[in-house]
């Protein structure tokens, strides 16, 4: 009988906001919470910059990769996210297929996102970048590079009434404090 | 790349309009992962035994780890890292990046694996004061009026290519020999305490800015000389070491003696870089 191969080691991933996006509902108590925040963790999430001349053949490229959530992130640049890949699959799979048409970097680590969603995802959102953030402005799909609270933020629209905010490790705490605080009047759960 | 923290957005800058103002047809693409990795720096004559329990399949030695050399590794059986080389302290020593969620784990294991060598963490403080033995310049003359010849980094300006400031940094103004450059200070009386922002004068001089020759960048009690030391912008400094000098602390009014010395108060040799 063939052995199996060993497994490949893994290694147990903390989010910087382990011990800071603490569970449970907060803010104004009457009704349903008017927000829903979740970090989403952990990702795999890489920076993909097309190289010269090569902006068509990255974006078709991108498209082929399964199991993958692209968006923009700047003229010939991209986020790409997965979920539930081991320690640089992503990065090794993404970097064979585009080989030398585009230049691909981990930011897994580097980058933590935290998703916010609900009735008054919108509200709360608009109090920190100037945006347009109403539906026919920023359809389902769409991302902006934009600031709240003096940090930089990669958002994305990733459904009706969900938005993705993608921002650097060492900001993300600060940007939690201060996003949490302006959902306060409307009620916030944390899953 | 890795460049001085306070400077690191700058620099990303700079490289940025280079790129598309001065040079758009370069096919080259730069991000920052500065938030990917975390990184820590093990330094000592232990360093090394401590960090070959951590490290995956690399016998380290000055042959496979030499100085200044960067490598791809793993550590704990199978996490990605990278091991370099180098020494802000001044020690043999080397810096370890992880990818950073692993980053407290793998500190962790750092403190077990050095425990019986006795390692200890230590902080900014103290790296702060080793720096200033050594002479190695930060943000206290790295203040965006020094230039790489004032820094006394001149070597690193080629002379066989070109590069963004060479044709400029041959203007007079930045080669005359009268401008302030990187000294070390020593306080005459081994006791007297000399403080950051003191000009400097001449002994003769009477304290008043017109009299001014410099100033300290950077002071630190050095456990390793037993008296307070200084780095200091001096006009001509380099061809001063040995001059005594009047050290002016204009805001509480206070002077002692100092005597201008090389920058790297301690190990002028790189024994310990090389332990």
């Amino acid at each position: 009988m063939k052995a199996k191969p060993a497994a490949e080691p893994v290694f147990p991933r903390v989010s910087p906001l382990a011990d800071v996006a603490l569970q449970g509902r907060f803010g104004a108590d009457r009704g349903a919470p008017g927000v829903e925040f979740r970090v989403r963790h952990p990702l795999s999430i890489l920076t993909v910059i097309a190289r010269k001349g090569q902006s068509a053949a990255v974006a078709d490229a991108l498209a082929s990769l399964k199991g993958t959530t692209v968006q923009w992130a700047g003229p010939d640049q991209y986020f790409v996210l997965a979920e539930g890949r081991g320690e640089g699959a992503l990065y090794r799979e993404a970097k064979a297929m585009l080989d030398d048409k585009a230049s691909v970097s981990e930011q897994s680590h580097g980058r933590v996102v935290i998703r916010v969603a609900g009735a008054k995802a919108r509200n709360v959102l608009a109090k920190g970048t100037p945006v347009d953030l109403h539906p026919d402005a920023f359809p389902v799909g769409m991302s902006a590079m934009t600031q709240m609270a003096h940090v930089g933020v990669h958002l994305t629209r990733v459904a009706e009434d969900a938005y993705d905010l993608s921002v650097f490790r060492g900001f993300a705490e600060s940007l939690w404090e201060w996003i949490t605080e302006q959902a306060e009047e409307f009620g916030y759960q944390v899953k | 790349m890795t460049t001085t923290t306070a400077n690191a957005a700058k620099v990303m800058a700079q490289m940025e309009f280079a790129h598309q103002a001065l040079w758009p047809d370069l096919d080259v693409t730069y991000v920052s992962v500065t938030e990917q990795w975390a990184q820590m720096a093990v330094a000592g004559p232990k360093s090394r035994a401590t960090l070959q329990k951590i490290v995956d399949g690399l016998g380290m030695t000055d042959e496979t780890v030499p100085y200044m050399a960067a490598k791809e590794i793993t550590v704990l059986g199978g996490i990605p890292a990278r091991l370099f080389r180098i020494s802000f302290s001044g020690e043999h020593a080397y810096e370890l990046a992880v990818p950073a969620d692993y980053g407290n784990m793998v500190a962790r294991a750092l403190m077990q694996a050095g425990a019986e060598f006795g390692i200890t963490p230590y902080g900014v403080e103290a790296l702060s004061i080793m720096r200033v033995e050594k002479g190695h310049v930060a943000g206290g003359e790295l203040n965006g009026t020094t230039t790489a010849g004032d820094l006394g980094l001149g070597k690193m300006m080629s002379t066989k290519k070109d590069y963004i400031g060479r044709m400029m940094a041959q203007r007079e103004g930045l080669l005359d020999p009268a401008r302030q450059c990187v000294v070390g200070i020593r306080p005459v009386e081994k006791a007297d305490r000399i403080r950051a922002g003191s000009h400097v004068l001449k002994r003769e001089d009477r304290p008043s800015m017109t009299n001014d020759q410099g100033y300290l960048t950077s002071v630190a009690w050095s456990p390793m000389l037993d008296m307070w030391i200084a780095l200091a912008l001096v006009s001509n400094g380099r061809a001063r070491h040995g001059e005594i000098v009047r050290i002016w602390d204009g805001l509480r009014g206070t002077e002692t003696l100092g005597e201008i010395c090389d920058p790297m108060h301690y190990d002028r040799e790189n024994k310990r870089l090389h332990a």
